[in-house]
């Protein structure tokens, strides 16, 4: 069994950056989320869902699993959806010479499912053996990560940071129920509108999270509206397009897709869940 | 991959995905749809149709007997007269006051604009066609079954009746007008005749003269016996002309009575034959045969026909008389006059010419050459007068026959015999309406109910511009990826109950159905 880097106790930027932790206990405790389930494993094995230490579903196979998800997590069904997504990434990368990269998931509109697409997508890249991803929510309007995921925020998040920058990051980073998937939430939202993607407190964050071996998600906000997703893409190597179903027309998508240095822009991601 | 994005089953696949979202919706649209046209056949008023059938019968045996002196209408110029007769103000109000939506003048009249209205109303709903040139279809329409066919029957009764008034109507003026001619041209004709009775009365007793027709017989050995060479060729070409007007006097009245004659004579074949051809028939046949029963009607008729055709004839032989009544003075003053003209060449013949044998005194001669030439331009008068007597007299025969023409169409019109309209089939009371019936318009609302929601559906896809595939936009931008549409459990939750709603709404909407069929199956 390979290993994997970081940890899920979410106490410290520390423990991530200290190279290769084992976590013998993933499989041991079945603790995985229903996005790990990847062909090269047996269904026989694990794919039980623990969930805030509680088991959900005991070993006895994907139809369980599947009928008792938790709230915002992809289907079973979708999951290959996911990696297939990632695997594109991961092509790009490569071609870019890029080890590990930052990915800006926003939407057209609001309702499209970008925080939807950017959580599994990030819990996608933890399917791989030894790799951790990290999703900021930089959702200022409707920050959602934090309860799909089950994280605390009373120590607060993102936006407690940029308005404090003294913090320690390693205090804003919190463990979620998927082994490898760590979490930023946006924290409490603040209370006069500021350009906190532009600040040198952002880019400081972002240097930090380069520095972790890690894949970094940035969970957007909404295109239509507000400029702050095209800020946050100059801290990205890639931007998805995250596109709803019925949500917008074809003349929009071109034009939004337009707003992204197009060296940066992956493409756009059709969410019919949505 | 699917490398058309405007395939057809890229569409059917939005479409259905559309339909899932949107369930709810469309099964409302449907249940308001199915629900508005249950509605929409339980308050929409029946209509009734009633149709009543008349036969004209323009082409009997009448026709080839009156051949030449009854004129019968032509069936397709009297109905459309009839169809402009019938739908007018008139007898629109006719019928208004009889299918009660007029009450009689006691009661409250419309007014002008209602009573056209109705009056524009109640010819909408009737129809008169001529199909073929011997039938008349006559239909009505209405919400009250009964009404309908007791104004389909009365407007079948009044078109008859317009009918036939119509063609008698218009028989009677021909006849009247013509008789009216003819008495115009006997008054002329007794005026004409009167004037050459005097004129033979002026005619002086002198030898060589022109006798009147009452004039005394010659004497004889006067000198009346010498005649020049041009008054004989006078005499001559006077003979000629009594002669043809006798002989035209007699020919006149012998046609006439030779063409009544013959009508009379071909009724009695047309008699004979027929009464031939029942005695053969009932050799094989019983009286109640068909043909034995058509035969033994055109006999009846026959036999009308030929008694008509003597009656004819005697008429024809009684006005004949009357006509030569006054002819008769002037043929017998013309027979006396030629008679006398005969005497004269006669004489002339035999006696010698005077030019050469004669020798009397010029003074004489001179005298009695001017009292010839004073016969001579009395001579002139007369002719003029017998020219304009025979043209006249002429004319006052052709009428005469023409007016027996007129009165034997007047007297066929009357007894309805060259125009026969009859209702061979009179309107019955429907049975059933003709209009769409309820199971009609409740399956047509079935049908719209479905459609409806598709058109719903296709008009939300074909023109709401929004992106609802992938392939809709792969084109356009780089397409990363798509997340395919797998419900949670709990959203399988939620469909399911919006499913189970969807199919209660389905479901009441054939409840209402087959309860409101069941109660009108009961009702009725």
């Amino acid at each position: 069994m390979s290993t994997r880097r970081g940890d899920n106790g979410g106490s410290g930027g520390g423990r991530r950056g200290g190279g290769d932790v084992d976590r013998p206990d993933v499989r041991d405790r079945n603790d995985v989320d229903e996005t790990r389930v990847d062909s090269a494993l047996p269904p026989s094995r694990a794919l039980a869902v623990r969930r805030h230490g509680q088991l959900l579903v005991p070993q006895s196979g994907l139809p369980q699993v599947a009928a008792r998800l938790p709230v915002g997590m992809a289907t079973m069904e979708q999951v290959d959806g996911f990696r297939e997504l990632r695997t594109r990434l991961l092509a790009m990368a490569t071609a870019l010479d890029l080890q590990y990269f930052t990915t800006l998931v926003v939407p057209m509109t609001a309702g499209s499912g970008a925080s939807f697409v950017a959580r599994n997508l990030a819990a996608a890249f933890t399917l791989q053996d030894n790799q951790m991803a990290m999703l900021v929510d930089c959702n200022l309007r409707h920050p959602t990560q934090h309860q799909a995921l089950g994280a605390r925020t009373d120590d607060g998040g993102l936006f407690d940071f940029l308005e404090q920058p003294h913090a320690a990051i390693d205090q804003l980073v919190r463990p979620t129920a998927i082994p490898g998937l760590h979490l930023i939430p946006a924290g409490h939202p603040p209370s006069r509108p500021r350009e906190y993607f532009s600040s040198p407190a952002m880019r400081m964050l972002m240097s930090a999270l380069r520095q972790e071996s890690c894949y970094v998600f940035l969970d957007g906000p909404p295109t239509k509206g507000s400029p702050d997703a095209r800020i946050l893409a100059d801290l990205a190597d890639f931007v998805i397009l995250v596109l709803g179903y019925g949500c917008a027309t074809t003349d929009t998508i071109v034009q939004t897709a337009a707003m992204f240095d197009p060296a940066k822009f992956a493409g756009v991601v059709f969410n019919e869940r949505s | 991959m699917i490398s058309d994005p405007t395939s057809l089953s890229d569409h059917v696949t939005v479409l259905l995905k559309e339909g899932q979202r949107r369930l709810l919706t469309l099964a409302a649209l449907f249940s308001v749809v199915a629900v508005v046209a249950l509605g929409v056949g339980l308050l929409l008023p029946k209509r009734y149709d009633a149709s009543t059938l008349i036969l004209v019968e323009a082409n009997n045996i009448i026709k080839p007997l009156m051949e030449g002196r009854g004129v019968p209408t032509s069936v397709a110029d009297q109905t459309a007269v009839v169809n402009q007769i019938v739908l007018g103000r008139k007898i629109m109000r006719e019928v208004l006051l009889f299918g009660g939506w007029v009450q009689p003048p006691p009661k409250r009249q419309p007014d002008p604009r209602e009573e056209e209205r109705l009056l524009k109303q109640l010819r909408s709903h009737i129809k008169i066609e001529s199909t073929r040139d011997e039938m008349v279809h006559i239909s009505f329409s209405d919400s009250d079954p009964q009404r309908t066919y007791k104004v389909a029957n009365k407007l079948a009764e009044i078109y008859v009746r317009e009918s036939q008034a119509g063609k008698e109507r218009e028989s009677r003026d021909a006849f009247e007008f013509i008789d009216k001619q003819v008495k115009e041209y006997g008054d002329k004709l007794a005026d004409i005749h009167e004037k050459v009775l005097t004129q033979y009365r002026k005619q002086p007793q002198k030898p060589g003269s022109v006798d009147a027709p009452v004039a005394a017989p010659q004497q004889p050995g006067s000198a009346r016996s010498k005649i020049s060479a041009e008054e004989l060729a006078d005499l001559r070409a006077e003979e000629a002309l009594l002669t043809t007007q006798i002989s035209r006097n007699s020919k006149a009245t012998a046609t006439g009575t030779r063409n009544d004659l013959r009508v009379e004579e071909q009724a009695r074949s047309r008699v004979l034959q027929l009464q031939g051809e029942l005695d053969r028939m009932l050799g094989t046949m019983t009286d109640e045969h068909p043909d034995v029963k058509r035969v033994k009607r055109e006999l009846t008729t026959a036999k009308e026909e030929l008694a008509r055709a003597e009656k004819v004839v005697v008429d024809r032989e009684a006005a004949a008389q009357l006509a030569s009544q006054r002819d008769d003075d002037v043929a017998r003053a013309a027979k006396s006059r030629i008679e006398d003209v005969r005497r004269r060449i006669a004489e002339a013949t035999n006696t010698p010419i005077r030019r050469t044998e004669t020798a009397a005194p010029r003074v004489a001669a001179t005298t009695e050459t001017n009292d010839e030439m004073r016969g001579v331009g009395r001579d002139t008068t007369l002719s003029e007068l017998l020219r304009r007597y025979e043209a006249t007299r002429d004319l006052y025969q052709d009428l005469l026959k023409r007016r027996e023409n007129a009165r034997v169409s007047m007297e066929l019109d009357a007894q309805h015999r060259g125009f026969t309209m009859r209702v061979q089939e009179p309107a019955e009371m429907p049975a059933s309406a003709s209009s769409l019936r309820l199971m009609h318009l409740t399956l047509i609302g079935l049908f719209l109910a479905l459609l409806v929601p598709i058109g719903f559906l296709v008009a939300i896809v074909r023109f709401d511009r929004r992106v609802r595939s992938p392939q809709q936009i792969q084109r356009l931008v780089p397409l990363l990826g798509s997340i395919t549409y797998s419900p949670t459990h709990r959203e399988r939750s939620r469909f399911r109950s919006r499913g189970m709603l969807a199919a209660l709404m389905v479901v009441g909407v054939f409840v209402v159905y087959i309860a409101t069929f069941l109660i009108k199956l009961r009702t009725t």
